[in-house]
């Protein structure tokens, strides 16, 4: 069970601690700390380790670390999705990423929340709808609303035991909503530009400003795609099993809606990819070339592709050739990235160079990998569309839309 | 000296603070705290401002309290002297009206880790877990726990509220009570019985982290109920599982093995295994919860489903489980680990997945090592080619430790396909002269156990290591080569004298492993090969004497005195059979302490047993009886089980949603009817669960098509509610059943309706109704309701007599069919209803969920009383009545309005007027009502506990009209759900003095006993205690949750609150009520 949060900066440094039952020394953290910055071991170290025979859970976002420090068995994924929660609150709260500088900002309510969302070892209310009505508006410093404060205004007693993931009384103006579908390609290609495996990762985000309590119906036009899918706790379960339709009273704010692993696609890829790639032994070189091309058809243009290729450590400054765009290349990092700002239509992109290796040691035997990055607009990749989106509950005007990205997610390019 | 005067500056700060803190400013207090919380969550010490804090918190200002809460929670413990004098605020504070507060101040008082308050704790939780608010009662349940952990002593009293909390039907609290249950009495599963069905149906609806412990629970609960469906895995199903797995599988471990025996074993025994239709229950209701957007949920149900369901019913959770590997890398990692722990067992269940566990560059190591353990189990005849050619992309990786791992699990793969060992000798070959010793090495050693295999097919290979003995430098690696080439010296006859000569001359310089192989493989050569080796292996054992490791020593000793010794008494075969002997196989180091842990724990991550961890009970050989279960009331069928759970879902969402009051009715409607389990346990309704639960299902619907006086069936457009034609006929027996049970003493109470059902005239005169009816021949034959003889005899409703009349009426079957499917379409369009309809649709269910809620007291005529006449309001007639209907927004009592247009135009949008007061929540408007057309809806107040009349306007589109409503003292009070006499007896002895009454009442001695109960009820809404006395017991809670008791003993009324006006108001009511 959880005994206690920490959350470190990059330095090590505690920003904030939690304890839920008595008090855990920071030695523990300090000797954590040791373990993860170990050599290579700050990626490689598992997310749940074993320290002075306390379990550790920890996990990065936004530049801070956090930590939780466990004594008693339990669901591992409780942890992690607890944490997934303490983010996601803080953002909503913060009105930001969650920091370190927001977070110093914010340190008594984030107190006060953290509180508020576990109670003796087990987390009670992580939505932020129900937090806002419970501290939302008792920690506003102002000196003249803590004079007024002695009546409970916010507590409404319908909140508790109403829809955990909506206030009442919400109102907005104008009304509108917003859904923005974006699709993850992951994929290998082989050097040759034959797709090896690829499968669409997507989530349907929304972004919800909608007066009263409005019930939205959405309608797709091939609800298959949504085989394999994950669904935010307003989804109404059964009618999806029955109907196969989207029956939900959104929260407010932005949240996400939906995700959706598929592994047909309805399109091709839209950005066609192949390379080569050769160390010499005599030379000491590694000799490279990469080719991009739009898929015609699908796509107008794509802006900002990025390419990057991690080289083996004490390589040394390339001498690139590009068609388009830019290559940098970083010798802190041994990274080389090729930009392309805008890919032209009809027409192939090359980059061609050659690295050189240090003078002592083995020649690799590993061929790096290219990591592609892309995202478009307007494009589908799974072929999901959205059919119709039916409001009801709500007799203002409402401004509704969907969007379409679809991005690169795991792309990579085996030589 | 900057260190002194930085010292000073603290302690001048926080003398600041201290002042702040003790400031009469409240904002200026309230900056203090503010510092004070930021402070202790950067880990500063705070202790010294403790007596400054303490003093606040009966701070009348919320804000400022909260902080002293958070405060007080983490340092009462280390002050407990001065704590205690903050309790008798947090008891006050309980008694406040706002739900959250009454929450905080029990949770943040059991959070204050001081013994000696654990008492008081107990009693807070035992009032709390009779609150209205399901978040009280919620914080109840975890504070359960604290108390345990705060005195062991208090354990039965615990599990006395724990058995009262899961009666609970929120699924908020239910999560709080299993999670109490699992940290006080883990074991004690008879307090679930009663509550299985019902928490498998409420599961959708509880939060996430609810659902995470009510699937533990529930899981390890099933394994102490049922039987292990896979010993009856026919094993035609198996073979079927193998030709959809596609290949053979050389991984799968002894559970496989064992199975066909198994099976036969079984068949023979036993040759059919049905599953417990409660087994089959907690399968089916746990599916849909594998699209929780909570990835420890889908876990737990994954987790679930491996433990509980049969082998056929797996590829479900394979995919939810490989979809988790998708997410961010914390949540891949679990997911792995279960898979790989669920691969060992079950390989075929991902073997058609294997490219999803293919590794990519960027992972981590931990990702990456976990995918390979899982590539290797899934190895079969399809797929080893394609997993070959991944292997040998990644044993050119530049990170070492996962090279290494690679070639493990090449090793493996090799040495159970043969088609692809060829092909792995040769890249493990090559690994040999990898620049990293630790990767030639662990090739090495893998080459040695494949050759081990069949070391005759490779001698080229043999040869080859051979030669490596002059480049290879890893300890382990050369000892796996000596051990080789002693092993097989007989077939190297010329190599293995040689290798031994290179040996002893670098023997000094070698480590401890490697020189006790130089003396395995010297002893050897010398029983086969005495003649070449004799002086070099005299050598070795020289320069082993003076070794500076005694194993080498000891060993050396050993070998000297068996072998070399003159004096040796073994002959020649007894020495080969101790130094050549046969080795077996090896075996590849299958590191099964996984499947010792049970899934989706710490422990099975981190193959460390902690503490807390919880062993799976295993499954009994025979299924134990459990009648309270099977006779709990919630249904069986599983397609009912689903259908209810989802109209449920589905209605909570739309009422909560949109306040409608014909919702609430019905919801409260459909829990009513679960929760009747005083008919089934009574007896009358003998065991028959699929009854009770099609009672539940569709009760709601089938109900109000029968009161609704409209007459039929498809009226009830959502009849099809059950799925079932059984299902629903039964419904409708209960429903009329209850409603014979009631005609002799509330005929009246239906006729002071709004008339839309006018006596028993309508029950009888309607003959769609009794046609439809499948057990009609029984009512028939009875001809009026009231002569219910028949009906009252407890088996006169069993199963058989359904199915009789069904025979009977198989064409009325046929047509009702018809009907079924036609509603089926009207479910959605349920809420669209005409007013009409659903006017009586309410006034029926009403009706009946008052008696259901009354079921061991009296039916009580409420009073209808005149809000506004006609000739006021352009001839809109509205009455009302108190209804006693338990109110889904705590505080406020339902006011039930009854509406009609007297008036020749329709009305147009009725409505309170705005603004609508801050204690009165609001009907939907009526968009129309039609001349002579009636209404009814609902209406809360919130009367504050206080007989003050309430008033409002209500607003037509011509017409504005002031209301006015008073409730009556008795009507002020909430009746609690459940209460028992000790408790009562208990409470009452605590209140004497001034929160007692004591008075003598006259004229009683002409009343029954059953007539002073009516009229007790019919003035205050309180429930009567079945008491084994002769006294009458009765109790009711305000507002403010002050308990009222109420006792009558022959001519005496005494009453006891803590409320003192209450009891003065009652007593008045009391006896006027029973002068007459």
């Amino acid at each position: 069970m959880i005994k206690s949060l920490f959350i470190l900066n990059t330095g090590g440094d505690v920003v904030l601690e939690k304890h839920w039952q008595g008090r855990t020394g920071r030695n523990i953290i300090s000797q954590f700390w040791n373990e993860f910055t170990k050599e290579n071991r700050t990626k490689d170290l598992p997310p749940i380790v074993r320290i002075r025979r306390q379990t550790i859970v920890h996990m990065r976002k936004y530049n801070l670390l956090y930590l939780i420090v466990a004594d008693q068995d339990t669901s591992p994924l409780m942890f992690i999705e607890f944490l997934n929660r303490v983010i996601e609150v803080f953002s909503n709260f913060f009105s930001t990423e969650p920091t370190e500088t927001s977070v110093k900002e914010n340190l008594p309510k984030a107190f006060e929340l953290l509180g508020e969302m576990m109670d003796n070892v087990f987390p009670v209310t992580t939505e932020t709808s129900m937090l806002k009505d419970m501290i939302g508006a008792t920690m506003k410093s102002t000196p003249n609303t803590i004079e007024n404060s002695k009546k409970f205004v916010t507590l409404s007693s319908d909140q508790v035991g109403g829809l955990p993931w909506r206030r009442k009384n919400i109102n907005h103006s104008p009304n509108e909503i917003f859904f923005d579908i974006i699709e993850s390609i992951n994929a290998t290609i082989e050097r040759s530009g034959k797709c090896l495996n690829s499968e669409i990762i997507s989530k349907i985000n929304c972004e919800s400003k909608l007066s009263g309590m409005p019930t939205l119906t959405m309608v797709f036009n091939n609800s298959s795609i949504l085989e394999d899918v994950s669904f935010h706790q307003c989804i109404n379960l059964d009618t999806w099993e029955r109907r196969k339709i989207l029956d939900f009273v959104p929260p407010d704010g932005a949240f996400e809606l939906l995700s959706y692993r598929s592994n047909r696609m309805q399109t091709q890829i839209p950005l066609y990819t192949s390379g080569r790639f050769s160390w010499s032994k005599k030379k000491r070189k590694g000799k490279f070339e990469v080719i991009l091309q739009l898929r015609n058809s699908l796509v107008k243009s794509i802006d900002n592709v990025s390419v990057l290729i991690p080289l083996s450590r004490g390589c040394s400054s390339p001498a690139v050739k590009t068609s388009n765009g830019a290559a940098f290349f970083n010798d802190q990092t041994f990274e080389l990235k090729w930009e392309i700002k805008k890919m032209p239509k009809n027409k192939e992109v090359t980059l061609k160079g050659s690295i050189k290796l240090p003078n002592k040691g083995e020649i690799p035997r590993e061929k790096p990998v290219a990591i592609i990055t892309f995202s478009i607009e307007g494009l589908c990749m799974s072929g999901l569309k959205v059919t119709n989106l039916n409001i009801s509950n709500l007799k203002k005007k409402i401004f509704k839309g969907v969007k379409f990205i679809s991005k690169s997610g795991n792309f990579t390019l085996k030589f | 000296m900057s260190k002194a005067f930085q010292k000073d500056t603290q302690a001048q700060k926080n003398l600041n603070l201290i002042a702040k803190l003790e400031s009469d400013n409240e904002t200026k207090v309230f900056e203090g705290m503010t510092t004070l919380v930021g402070m202790m969550s950067q880990g500063y010490e705070v202790l010294e401002f403790f007596p400054s804090v303490v003093k606040l918190v009966a701070s009348p200002n919320l804000k400022i309290k909260k902080l002293v809460y958070i405060y007080l929670d983490q340092h009462a413990e280390l002050n407990p002297d001065l704590a205690l004098l903050s309790v008798s605020t947090f008891q006050k504070d309980f008694q406040n009206r706002e739900q959250l507060i009454r929450a905080l101040s029990l949770r943040v008082l059991s959070s204050i880790r001081v013994p000696s308050i654990s008492q008081i704790i107990l009693l807070l939780a035992q009032q709390a877990v009779n609150d209205s608010s399901p978040y009280v009662r919620k914080t109840a349940a975890l504070a359960i726990p604290k108390v345990y952990g705060l005195n062991k002593d208090h354990e039965e009293n615990l599990i006395e509220l724990i058995s009262a909390l899961l009666k609970d039907k929120h699924p908020m609290v239910i999560g709080g009570a299993l999670a109490a249950f699992n940290q006080v009495c883990p074991d004690k599963f008879e307090l679930l019985d009663e509550h299985f069905r019902k928490i498998c149906s409420l599961l959708v609806d509880c939060d996430e982290w609810g659902q995470i412990i009510a699937i533990k629970t529930l899981l390890r609960y099933s394994r102490t109920q049922f039987v292990d469906p896979r010993l009856f895995d026919s094993s035609e199903e198996s073979d079927h599982m193998k030709s959809g797995g596609d290949e053979t599988n050389f991984f799968s471990t002894d559970s496989e093995e064992e199975k066909p025996e198994e099976a036969e074993e079984k068949e023979s025994k036993k040759p059919k295994y049905k599953m417990d239709p409660d087994h089959k229950l907690l399968l089916s209701s746990t599916i849909p919860l594998l699209k929780s957007r909570n990835s420890a949920v889908v876990a737990e149900v994954c987790n679930l489903h491996f433990y509980l369901a049969p082998r056929s019913e797996l590829r479900v959770i394979a995919k939810a489980l490989i979809k988790l590997t998708k997410r961010e890398a914390p949540v891949q990692y679990v997911a792995l680990s279960t898979i790989s722990t669920i691969s060992k067992k079950f390989p075929k269940l991902f073997s058609s997945n294997y490219k999803e566990f293919f590794v990519l560059q960027p992972e981590p190591l931990y990702i990456k090592t976990l995918k390979l353990s899982i590539l290797t189990q899934l190895v079969g005849l399809a797929n080893v080619y394609a997993l070959t050619k991944e292997l040998r992309a990644y044993v050119k990786s530049e990170n070492i430790q996962f090279v290494i791992c690679a070639i493990q699990s090449m090793g493996q793969i090799a040495s159970h396909m043969k088609e692809v060992r060829d092909t792995c000798l040769t890249i493990l070959m090559n690994l040999i002269s990898h620049k990293s010793q630790k990767v030639a090495g662990e090739s090495i050693v893998s080459i040695k156990k494949l050759l081990q295999q069949n070391v005759d097919e490779h001698m080229d290979v043999m040869k080859h290591l051979t030669k490596m003995i002059d480049i290879v430098v890893e300890p382990s690696a050369r000892s796996s080569i000596l051990w080789l080439v002693g092993e097989y010296c007989h077939k190297i006859p010329l190599i293995a004298p040689d290798v031994l000569r290179k040996l002893a001359k670098t023997f000094r310089n070698e480590t401890n492993i490697v020189k006790l192989q130089v003396l395995n493989l010297g002893s050897k050569l010398y029983l086969r090969n005495k003649k070449q080796t004799e002086k070099l292996f005299e050598y070795i054992l020289t320069l082993s004497k003076y070794d500076t490791n005694y194993d080498v020593r000891d060993r050396a000793r050993f070998i000297r005195l068996l072998l070399v010794n003159p004096k040796s008494k073994l002959d020649n075969a007894k020495l080969e059979k101790i130094f050549l002997s046969e080795k077996p196989l090896p075996l590849w180091n299958d590191n099964d302490e996984t499947s010792e842990f049970v899934l989706g724990t710490l422990s099975n991550i981190l193959k460390i047993r902690l503490s807390g961890y919880q062993e799976l009970p295993k499954f009994p050989e025979v299924a134990p009886v459990n009648e309270t279960r099977k006779n709990s009331t919630y249904g069986v069928k599983k397609k009912e089980a689903s259908k209810r759970k989802s109209k449920k879902h589905r209605k909570r969402q739309k009422q909560l949603a949109k306040e409608s009051p014909f919702f609430e009715d019905e919801k409260f409607w459909e829990e009513s009817g679960s929760g009747s389990g005083s008919y089934s346990g009574t007896g009358s309704y003998s065991g028959s669960g699929s009854f009770s639960g099609s009672y539940s299902g569709s009760g709601s619907y089938s109900g109000s098509g029968s009161y609704s006086g409209s007459g039929s069936y498809s009226g009830s457009g959502s009849y099809s509610g059950s799925g079932s034609y059984s299902g629903s006929g039964s419904a409708s027996h209960s429903a009329t059943r209850k409603n014979v049970e009631k005609n002799p003493k509330s005929g009246s109470a239906h006729n002071s309706g709004s008339g839309s059902y006018s006596g028993s005239g309508s029950y009888s005169g309607s003959g769609s109704f009794s046609g439809s009816y499948s057990g009609s021949g029984s009512y028939s034959g009875s001809g009026s309701y009231s002569g219910s003889g028949s009906y009252s005899g407890p088996g006169s409703y069993s199963g058989s007599e359904q199915k009789q009349s069904n025979q009977v009426n198989s064409e009325k079957e046929n047509s009702k069919n018809n009907l079924l499917d036609l509603s089926g379409l009207d479910m959605f369009g349920s809420n669209t209803n005409t007013n009409n309809n659903t006017s009586s649709q309410i006034s029926s269910l009403d009706f009946t969920s008052n008696s259901n809620y009354q079921q061991n007291s009296v039916k009580v005529e409420f009073p209808m009383k005149t809000l506004v006449e006609k000739s006021r309001e352009g001839g809109v007639d509205i009455s009302y009545r108190i209804s006693r209907t338990p109110s889904l927004h705590p505080g406020y009592t339902p006011i039930r309005l009854y509406i009609k247009n007297k008036n020749r135009n329709p009305v147009k949008n009725l409505k309170i007027a705005e603004p609508v007061p801050d204690n009165i929540i609001s009907f939907q408007p009526i968009s129309n009502l039609n001349p002579d057309q009636s209404y009814q809806t609902i209406l809360y107040i919130n009367f504050n506990s206080k007989t003050q009349p309430i008033s409002f306007q209500i607003k037509s589109e011509s017409e504005l009209t002031n209301c006015r409503i008073t409730p009556t003292t008795g009507e002020l009070l909430i009746k609690p759900l459940s209460f028992d006499e000790n408790e009562f007896d208990n409470e009452v002895s605590k209140l004497s003095g001034m929160s007692a009454l004591k008075q003598q009442l006259q004229s009683i001695e002409s009343l029954k006993p059953q007539e002073i109960k009516e009229k007790i009820i019919e003035i205050a809404n309180v429930c009567q205690i079945n008491s084994k006395e002769e006294k009458l017991k009765f109790v009711g809670k305000t507002g403010s949750s002050d308990m009222v008791y109420i006792i009558i003993d022959s001519n005496t009324l005494s009453i006891h609150s803590t409320n003192q006006f209450m009891i003065h108001l009652i007593s008045k009511d009391i006896k006027n009520a029973l002068k007459n």
